[in-house]
């Protein structure tokens, strides 16, 4: 797998000069920078996902789940997303033991599903050649969402936040990889206590309009 | 729920997205944009979008001749040197034409910064354009749909180069633009130097001619309009150098032999009045005047005041040069609006071609309008000369009431004895004594000024002169030197000189203007008779005033004067006259006769108003509509309507 140079450089370059302007002419004579259209334009598009995740807290649950994603850009940089995730949690082994053998359940619910809102900026672009002859088009984001979590009958609030890599395929799909820890802020027998956690998503979709180059 | 989500149903799900990503796979292929027309963001004023188009021709290898036109254009515009045409340029004739006229104009602009001008440099030129820097977008506005990877070794298909800003050097200092690569050293004062440019730049328009008869004349249109222009504006510019040199003589009038032909051949538009502003100036400055009067015809009537003025002061002055006094007045109907040494002219030229053309009335009119109610400034001499014209006409005839009427119009009131005094000098000079009787003796008893008083003596002293009135003569000197000797007693020895200087100013030219007279007198015995008794007359009158005040500042002029009289006394008193007389021989030729002068004014100060015109705006002729060129236009806009 070759990669444009260093990916931490080249993503770095690239976005400081998706805003500089050109170079001077006077160096037009040396070898001069190269430019591209972006493979997948998001500016004014909406976007459709579905996704798989798992909420990790190291807690007494393990919780799996998916959901679906929409969201809109703004620009090629700015766009705002709504998420919601159908968690399947249960106990786990270690907890069942202590609530079968001494009756003793843990004062946390068990989170049945997430709704987040916030906003996705996309600082560079990037691109891999894979297997030689594919180009993988991607945009480094960071994320920074809040929202709620339903964790039986309580209401917790939830704050996640992370990198993540929107990449661009053909026939305008998209494959995203969020990488993000998350806060949540439960009430519970001790009282407000929050809980911190890793929350990776890996999301399939597609974008109607975004088949790919102009 | 969690027996529905099994490991076989992740596992499908999980094959049926692989699935899809392997199709959705973006293979790398080769992306360049389209070449489209490569010279509409030149024409948009997009000089980093066409230096783009250009460097997009060079990295998909698809560059030729066209690309090549493009980098001189792009030369030219930024002020950049200029390289000879390729091999593949000079193999396209189109694309040789139009990098032969981007030469062409390369040089103009050279040229034109260094040729003094009144005005800007480009003046009227394509290159008011194109050295405004601002004119063009020379930097690429940001867009976020592309990505900029900077400089790398790496190759990537998908990638094409980037916009660079485009810096222009048309800023630098004049002095440094590009002119040290011409004809170094420059210096800005050397004609030579100017003239070897306009030299070259010649050479560069016959190229330009040579190049179009390759081509569709069609597609290049008023080329050759265009290039006979600057070729006769060319031929000017050398005709105007001071001292182009004597090898560059034999140039420039062969230059200006070819730009007369040519410009005669081509056919003007109808509302065009360059053409004939330019064939007319050129034969003014080679000396064709039939061919210059013709040519201002046109221009006599131009909406543009200044033209049309310009254009008939040239007629008329033409004409009056050439003694074509018809068509000086059938031109100079009436005067001429315009810087006052302008109007002078035209009316000294105006009027007297009326005069030489038997049109009093019309020579009168036109003087009347020129004079009339104006203070003449003693430095205009035109005006001046016209003046005395008019008295010379007017002493022709009888004193009347119009003759007084015309000497009150000519001045302001208060110089009314002024302008008669001056009238009266004029009657003399032609002969006229009544005339200026009649003007001075009302003078003389009006006159309060006790220092005009001797001038009047004087003139009416001229008139009993050539009236044959010795008495009256000799009364009128009496009065000229009158109160002499009772003011003399009381004047300090050493400043009588100064102080009777005014005095005896006049007498000395009474009497020195008698003798070129009576020369005229003829030389039969009644005449040789009457010459003798005004000679001795002469000579009494010089040796009793010299006798009377010898300290004064004449009496070294009224000594040779009267030694000259006594000379050609027949009996001429004493030998002391011929010794004396003969080592100031040389005033003897005042006695061969009077040349009637006519009071021409200096003719080499008459005005030379420039006579100006747009230059050629462009010789370029820049592509349009793709490549090949569907189009050339002559300016950086798309043609309205292409052909």
């Amino acid at each position: 797998m070759a990669v444009k140079h260093s990916i931490a450089i080249a993503l770095t370059v690239a976005a400081a000069a998706v805003f500089a302007p050109g170079s001077a002419w006077a160096d037009a004579d040396s070898e001069r920078a190269t430019l591209q259209e972006r493979y997948g334009t998001k500016e004014g598009r909406f976007f459709f996902h579905g996704a798989a995740t798992a909420l990790l807290r190291d807690d007494f649950f393990h919780s799996p789940g998916y959901g679906v994603d929409a969201g809109y850009y703004f620009n090629e940089v700015v766009g705002l997303e709504l998420r919601f995730f159908n968690l399947h949690s249960e106990l786990t082994r270690a907890a069942r033991e202590l609530r079968d053998e001494e009756a003793y359940v843990p004062d946390l619910r068990a989170p049945d599903a997430l709704l987040t809102a916030g906003t996705r900026l996309s600082w560079g672009y990037g691109k891999v050649l894979t297997l030689g002859r594919f180009v993988v088009h991607f945009d480094p984001q960071l994320l920074v969402q809040g929202g709620l979590t339903f964790a039986e009958r309580r209401l917790v609030p939830t704050a996640t936040a992370g990198i993540g890599f929107l990449t661009h395929w053909r026939y305008g799909i998209q494959v995203k990889l969020d990488l993000q820890a998350s806060v949540h802020f439960e009430q519970r027998n001790r009282g407000m206590v929050p809980a911190t956690g890793f929350f990776p998503v890996f999301a399939i979709g597609w974008s109607p309009g975004a088949e790919g180059r102009r | 729920m969690n027996q529905r989500f099994t490991p076989a149903v992740a596992a499908g799900l999980g094959l049926v997205a692989l699935g899809g990503l392997v199709t959705g796979c973006v293979p790398m292929t080769e992306q360049t944009p389209p070449r489209g027309d490569l010279f509409a963001p030149l024409h948009e004023g997009n000089l980093v979008g066409f230096e783009h188009q250009l460097a997009l021709d060079d990295h998909a290898a698809r560059d030729d001749a066209w690309t090549d036109v493009g980098r001189a254009l792009l030369d030219l515009v930024n002020c950049r040197a200029l390289s000879a045409p390729t091999a593949r340029v000079a193999d396209d004739p189109e694309a040789y034409l139009v990098y032969t006229l981007i030469r062409l104009e390369d040089h103009r602009r050279q040229r034109l910064l260094r040729q003094p001008t009144d005005g800007a440099w480009h003046a009227d030129t394509l290159h008011a354009r194109l050295s405004e820097t601002d004119h063009f977008e020379r930097q690429q506005r940001d867009d976020n749909h592309l990505v900029q990877w900077p400089t790398s070794a790496e190759a990537w298909p998908d990638e094409w180069p980037d916009f660079v800003e485009i810096e222009s050097e048309c800023r630098r200092p004049r002095r440094n633009l590009g002119l040290e690569r011409f004809a170094p050293p420059w210096n800005d004062v050397d004609p030579n130097g100017l003239t070897g440019h306009l030299v070259v730049e010649w050479r560069f328009t016959e190229m330009a001619r040579a190049a179009a008869r390759m081509v569709d004349g069609s597609l290049f249109r008023d080329l050759d309009a265009d290039l006979a222009s600057h070729r006769t504006d060319l031929a000017i510019a050398l005709n105007e150098q001071t001292d182009p040199g004597e090898e560059a003589r034999a140039t420039v009038d062969e230059f200006t032999e070819i730009a007369l032909r040519e410009l005669r051949t081509i056919e003007s538009k109808p509302d065009d009045t360059t053409h004939a502003s330019r064939l007319a100036w050129l034969a003014m400055l080679v000396g064709q005047p039939q061919l210059a009067i013709d040519s201002f015809q046109p221009l006599l009537n131009h909406p543009n005041e200044a033209v049309a003025r310009t254009s008939q002061y040239y007629v008329v002055a033409t004409a009056w040069r050439q003694g074509w006094w018809d068509i000086g007045a059938e031109t100079a109907q009436e005067l001429i609006d315009g810087p006052q040494s302008l109007r002078s002219a035209h009316a000294y030229f105006a009027a007297t071609a009326h005069r030489h053309a038997g049109q009093p009335d019309a020579f009168l009119g036109l003087a009347r309008d020129a004079l009339r109610d104006r203070r003449r400034n003693p430095d205009d001499p035109f005006l001046g000369a016209l003046y005395r014209e008019v008295l010379r006409e007017l002493a022709r005839y009888e004193v009347d009431e119009r003759t007084e009427e015309l000497l009150e119009e000519f001045g302001p009131r208060g110089e009314l004895d002024i302008r008669r005094r001056e009238f009266a000098e004029v009657a003399l000079d032609v002969g006229r004594p009544e005339v200026a009787e009649k003007m001075v003796a009302p003078l003389v008893d009006d006159t309060r000024d006790a220092r005009r008083l001797p001038r009047l003596h004087a003139i009416l002293a001229l008139a009993a002169f050539m009236d044959d009135d010795r008495r009256e003569f000799n009364a009128q000197i009496e009065r000229l030197l009158a109160h002499r000797d009772e003011l003399r007693s009381a004047i300090p020895r050493h400043r009588r000189g100064a102080f009777f200087a005014h005095q005896d100013a006049e007498l000395a030219r009474v009497l020195r203007a008698m003798l070129p007279v009576m020369a005229e007198w003829g030389d039969d015995p009644a005449a040789r008779a009457l010459r003798q008794q005004w000679l001795v007359s002469i000579t009494e009158h010089t040796q009793a005033f010299l006798r009377r005040a010898p300290e004064s500042a004449v009496s070294d002029n009224l000594t040779d004067l009267y030694n000259l009289a006594g000379q050609l006394l027949d009996d001429h008193p004493r030998g002391y006259a011929e010794r004396v007389g003969s080592e100031t021989a040389s005033t003897s030729a005042l006695i061969l006769g009077t040349v009637d002068m006519p009071p021409a004014p200096p003719l080499d100060q008459a005005p030379r108003p420039r006579l100006r015109w747009p230059a050629v705006h462009s010789l370029l002729r820049i592509p349009y509509g793709g490549v090949p060129p569907a189009d050339f236009s002559s300016a950086l806009e798309p043609p309205e309507e292409p052909s």
